[in-house]
């Protein structure tokens, strides 16, 4: 199928197999590999991207359901070379650990902060609910998103 | 193998009318991904129910609320009219999953897959909610929710039916939600519940109560129905409610292991929701 | 200690880390990121059954279009390995191959498919036919001690003698003996990066193997013994790793990689997926133990026996290495005069045990802290005061032999800790908190582990250190970085010692090509502590040889050279570090470097207590953790944010021990979590705010005083959550998990005895 959608602000069309998982289609027709897969069915969170805006895990979308949808990966979080906000408060307040879990991390915070900018520490938690991390206790995380929120770091 | 995007009923039922025994309705596909890897299946064609406008929206008559079966987790949960009308619904469907989950599961696909945890279909069936079905031919039937979905991951539809909408009556009543899982959030209900209630004069008046994940599928809970009825919301007897969820879960699941742990866990989630219901009363009477 | 702690100028800072950068844009090539062109993929085909003769026909899977190979027992070398040694110097017994020959667990590797496309791999692994022909599989310690053979190992280690203080059971001299029956589960280590390997032959004829692994030196041997091939012509390259915790500690997906590389002379990619990884890994082994401890009226503890059961699981793996483990951390806890520990671990037919964050402190510490609470409800005592009459003191001798416990500040951690949570207040009054539906509890916890393998292994390292004519430093060093910031830590430990940028320094991570050998890899809370010093040695060795050069080339006087920022000065004139590289090569016909083996002289003891408030739920059997406070002792902070980032992360594990997480199996060795919507890891709503505190008091051998944090970090947490759910319910829950469940068993029948 002749696959048409916006990704990362950019309209593609690409013919591929739209049976597959929207996971597989970002890493492997895309070669977006921010794209993590961490546990196949939707539990962990390391897949996730910006389906019009909200977070969903790519393993449990098929590629052939964002035709004409915009999404968003890590890989698109940067403009014009200078990194989100969220990005910037991951590096500095050390919500980074082994990264695994980061780009999905970063992006379920993104759609938080689309609709909730000066999110509470509470729901800066539902909104990474879905987002595992075995590294960091997730303090850090919610400290980094936090700041952010705060608008102590932009 | 082959992937169908129908834009609008008419496409719909052309693309029902030509599916076979491996073609997957697809909504949000948070179940059917999982379901295809633990069946191993590897090559299927799907129908995509994603793009259709006409499953996608929630609006009201003068008597109903209608909900699209596409209407996902999130928007339920955000949605004043359903906030306003069925907020067991809107608090049912803020508890599915995760955040991610919620994104993309639908209202449809959760009644559809007839899980014994589902956590909408007890809200559903209290509400005495219908759905209207599309099949092959493009004919539209009504059907009670609670006739076709039987639970344990089966419903009485057709092989080629799709629910399009789900209709509620607006009834005058308080209605909570609660459900417990191994965890606070994104959990798999081991057992839920909603109550759906009258209230007169401070007291619960032809209360509903439906219990979820003890049976195949959410199933009414009349002894503890009895044991709210003319109950105030302030005064409950908090010992003999507790006699009654005992009673309604042995009477449920006799046989089952899990049946001592579920007693006490049901007493909490009824707890929970008279609490609820407590609150949404001083709301109201504000 | 060599420096006075206020002059550190690079140690204890929060550093950024370099690698944080690329990981936050999505940039960084984990190695399912990698591609290689003409690389392949492979599966293991994992056991449905526990115990089975097996017949595997691979017909129907080799005709999937793009399948390349379908391999088994029958195609792979007869040669035997045990994937827990990390040396060929070590013998724990060699019993598995890369492919098994029969079915010993659900999970067992029994065949290895490969294929041109993920795909195609997919469905091919569903199409192996293997037919069981199966056997009563033994399931649990239980079923183990019932069944001939399955004793895999035993020891007893003591010191005095707890029998005679104890004679026939009746406790003498007015002792009051508790006793404590618990056990701990089988976990997975939920690293988020499920395991893969990626391996290729290079244009020299050498296999080269990427594994996000902790020990390269150890897939080299276990690569060079199973495939005949030469060390020499074995590279291993440490990978970036989505997060290992022990689980990518011993060889696992790595021989099988190799293997098929080099008999299909292609690049494959060996990957597993959740149920993979949950199911066909190694776990933390589940323990069971008994804990009797005789206690005087006043507190003193004069006696204890500890006799504990290891679930070793299918292989022999770390039978005795995680008995020893265990026995060993008890003895270097508190001060007890008499104490057995018996230890004996079993085959079962389950996933083999292996490395886990806290290496048997988290077993052996979650029942006997439960039992020390026990004690001091027994004598009407504060379970901190008990634990401080009884604590080890600094520079103790272990009492059964072992190395001296160094700088053991556990008791300023304790008193800190009592002061920072308010403990004796909250204690007196939590229960005033106490609803209808609701009971508040508050415990504490301590926990013991060490620094490296001193005294039980072959412990050194060895470090290669260069001042480049740019003004850079690099280090060499067989070190893995887990994506705890290990590479950061010894940044700025060199940066001390050399007294320079820390970003202007580089420590490769293991590579056996580029980095001298290492003894053990990182693993046994040995990096900082052992590698670290070293780097610090070395980092003071070569500021010295470049002072030395300086005197030779620039006739400085040797004794008024000072260091500082990447500048050496005596007097009035200073030379940059480039320049000195520089003028080296040119005048002393030498490159600025240095060398150095380093074996540590001891291994100290490092310790922690956690404190907890929880708020169980009396309906729901469900405990919520309120306030979680953790207290270290680290000697020496490296990196502030690092080392906080441990102490959070180890919470959330160890609280995961306490309240979610198990492996758990059904009669017939099925896994009944196979993931993460089954296994629970604490999610971001269920995780307490995690405060934590740093005694620093410098442990003498350690890298500007700093010893181990990151295992240690997962231990007292859960402990400290029973005692707070004990202290809520006035229950005695010592099996972890204390699940819903296990609380509304135990109140319900509460509530029928008050009926």
């Amino acid at each position: 199928m002749l696959l048409r959608c916006m990704i990362n602000g950019e309209q593609i069309e690409k013919e591929t197999e739209p049976t597959k998982r929207l996971l597989d289609f970002l890493r492997e027709d895309c070669g977006l590999t921010g794209v993590k897969e961490g546990c196949s069915e939707g539990e962990c969170g390391a897949c996730t991207v910006l389906l019009d805006r909200k977070a969903v895990t790519s393993c449990t979308v098929f590629a052939g359901q964002v035709m004409d949808r915009e999404i968003t990966t890590i890989e698109g979080l940067e403009q014009n070379g200078e990194l989100d906000a969220l990005q910037k408060a991951f590096i500095r307040m050390g919500a980074v650990q082994c990264g695994f879990c980061t780009p999905g991390m970063i992006l379920s915070c993104k759609a938080l902060l689309y609709e909730n900018p000066h999110p509470t520490v509470e729901e800066i938690k539902r909104a990474i609910e879905g987002n595992l991390c075995r590294c960091t206790g997730y303090e850090k995380i919610v400290k980094a998103v936090n700041a952010v929120g705060e608008g102590e770091i932009k | 193998m082959s992937f169908r995007i129908p834009q609008n009923l008419d496409e719909l039922a052309a693309a029902l009318r030509e599916k076979d025994e491996n073609t997957y309705l697809c909504a949000g596909g948070t179940d059917l991904v999982i379901h295809l890897r633990k069946e191993k299946k590897f090559h299927y064609s799907l129908i995509d129910l994603t793009h259709l406008p006409e499953l996608s929206q929630i609006t009201e008559t003068e008597d109903s609320v209608i909900i699209g079966a596409g209407v996902t987790m999130t928007e339920l949960e955000q949605s004043p009219l359903v906030r306003t009308w069925i907020p067991a619904l809107s608090k049912a469907a803020s508890m599915v999953g995760s955040t991610q989950i919620r994104n993309r599961a639908t209202l449809g696909g959760n009644v559809a897959n007839a899980s014994q945890s589902s956590d909408t279909t007890p809200v559903l069936l209290a509400y005495g909610a219908e759905a209207e079905i599309l099949d092959g031919t493009g004919a539209v039937t009504k059907r009670l929710v609670d006739d076709f979905v039987e639970g344990l991951e089966k419903t009485t539809l057709g092989e080629r039916e799709v629910i399009l909408k789900f209709i509620v009556k607006k009834q005058h009543v308080l209605s909570a939600f609660a459900k417990v899982g191994a965890r606070k959030a994104v959990t798999i209900s081991k057992i839920n519940g909603c109550i759906c209630t009258e209230i007169k004069e401070g007291c619960m008046m032809h209360p509903v109560v439906y219990l979820g994940a003890v049976g195949a599928k959410a199933g009414r809970a009349r002894l503890i129905e009895a044991c709210l009825e003319g109950q105030t919301l302030s005064g409950c007897d908090e010992e003999k409610i507790r006699d009654a969820v005992y009673a309604q879960i042995e009477e449920n699941i006799p046989n089952r292991p899990s049946k001592h742990y579920k007693k006490s866990a049901a007493f909490g989630v009824i707890d929970q929701i008279l609490d609820d219901l407590r609150r949404a009363e001083e709301e109201a009477g504000r | 200690m060599d420096t006075n702690k206020s002059d550190l100028k690079y140690v204890g800072k929060s550093y950024i880390r370099e690698d944080v950068y690329d990981k936050a844009r999505g940039k960084t090539k984990y190695t399912c990121d990698r591609q290689i062109a003409g690389m392949l993929y492979a599966k293991l085909v994992l056991s449905e059954k526990a115990n089975a003769d097996i017949t595997i026909r691979t017909e129907k899977a080799k005709q999937v279009p793009g399948v390349r190979a379908v391999f088994t027992h029958a195609n792979v070398p007869k040669i035997p390995y045990n994937p827990h040694n990390w040396s060929a110097c070590l013998d724990a017994p060699m019993d598995q191959y890369i492919l098994s020959e029969k079915a010993r667990y659900v999970g067992d590797h029994l065949a290895l498919v490969v294929g041109e496309t993920k795909a195609a791999v997919e469905e091919a692994v569903s199409l192996v036919e293997i037919d069981y022909d199966e056997a009563a599989p033994v399931i649990g310690l239980n079923a183990a001690r019932k069944t001939e053979g399955m004793l895999a190992f035993e020891k007893e280690v003591s010191c005095g003698d707890y029998e005679a203080l104890t004679g026939d059971g009746e406790a003498k001299d007015g002792l009051i003996v508790v006793s404590t029956e618990g056990s701990t589960q089988k976990i997975h280590h939920s690293a988020i990066e499920p395991h893969i390997a990626l391996s290729e032959i290079d244009e020299n004829g050498n296999l080269v193997l990427w594994t996000p692994c902790q020990t390269v030196y150890q897939v080299r041997y276990h690569i060079s013994h199973l495939l005949g091939i030469p060390y020499t012509k074995v590279r291993v390259i440490k990978a970036v790793m989505g997060g290992s915790f022990g689980g990518k500690g011993q060889t696992v997906v790595e021989p099988a990689c190799a293997f098929a590389t080099w008999i299909l002379r292609c690049p494959v990619m060996l990957y597993m997926d959740r149920q993979d990884a949950v199911m066909g890994t190694r776990s933390r082994n589940a323990t069971e133990t008994r804990v009797k401890t005789a206690v005087t009226r006043d507190g003193v503890i004069r006696g204890r026996r500890i006799d504990a059961d290891i679930d070793g699981g299918a292989y022999y793996t770390n039978a005795s290495a995680i008995a020893m483990a265990y026995c060993k951390k008890l003895f270097r806890m508190y001060h007890v005069e008499n104490q057995t520990c018996h230890v004996r671990t079993f085959y079962t037919n389950t996933i083999s045990g292996g490395a886990c964050r806290g290496y048997g402190s988290p077993q052996a510490h979650a029942v006997t802290e439960v039992n020390l609470d026990q004690a001091a409800n027994a004598i009407g005592m504060d379970p901190c005061e008990l634990r401080l009459k009884n604590i080890v003191h600094p520079m103790d001798d272990d009492p059964t032999g072992g190395t001296n416990l160094g700088n053991a500040r556990i008791e300023e951690c304790i008193r800190k800790g009592m002061e920072v949570f308010s403990w004796k207040e909250k204690r007196e009054h939590i229960h005033e908190k106490d609803t209808r539906r609701y009971a508040y509890g508050v415990g504490m916890a301590c926990g013991a582990h060490g620094n490296g393998y001193k005294g039980a292994y072959p412990e050194f390292t060895n470090v290669t250190i260069s001042l480049h004519p740019d003004g850079t430093v690099e280090v060499q060093i067989g070190i893995h970085d887990q994506g705890c910031g290990t590479v950061m830590t010894m940044q700025q430990i060199a940066a001390e010692a050399l007294h320079m940028d820390v970003y202007r320094i580089k420590i490769h991570e293991a590579d056996t090509f580029i980095t001298p050998y290492d003894a053990a890899g990182t693993q046994a809370s040995r990096v900082t502590y052992v590698c670290g010093r070293a780097v610090q040695k070395a980092g003071e060795q070569l500021l010295d040889k470049m002072k030395q050069a300086c005197v030779e080339m620039y006739q400085w006087d040797q004794d008024k050279i000072e260091a500082d920022d990447g500048i050496l000065r005596c007097e009035k004139e200073e030379k940059s570090y480039k320049q000195i590289a520089l003028d080296y090569e040119l005048k002393c016909c030498r490159y600025m470097h240095t060398e150095l083996e380093y074996e540590p002289p001891s291994n100290p003891g490092t310790y922690c207590c956690a404190f907890a408030e929880v708020r169980v739920d009396k309906y729901t059997g469900q405990t919520e953790v309120l306030d979680l406070f953790c207290v270290h002792d680290v000697g020496q902070v490296m990196n502030r944010t690092l080392s906080e980032g441990q102490v959070e992360g180890g919470a959330q594990m160890s609280l995961g021990q306490a309240l979610f997480e198990e492996i758990s199996y059904d009669a017939k060795g099925r896994v009944k979590t196979k993931n993460f919507s089954k296994y629970h890891i604490i999610n971001a709503p269920d995780m307490p705010k995690v405060r934590s505190i740093f005694v620093e008091d410098g442990e003498p051998d350690g890298p500007y005083g700093g010893k181990s944090l990151g295992e240690i970090a997962a231990v007292a947490p859960a402990p400290a959550v029973a005692n707070a759910i004990n202290y809520a319910l006035g229950s005695c829950f010592a099996s972890y998990p204390i699940t819903p469940e296990k609380v509304v068993a135990y109140l319900e029948e509460k509530r029928k005895e008050g009926n």
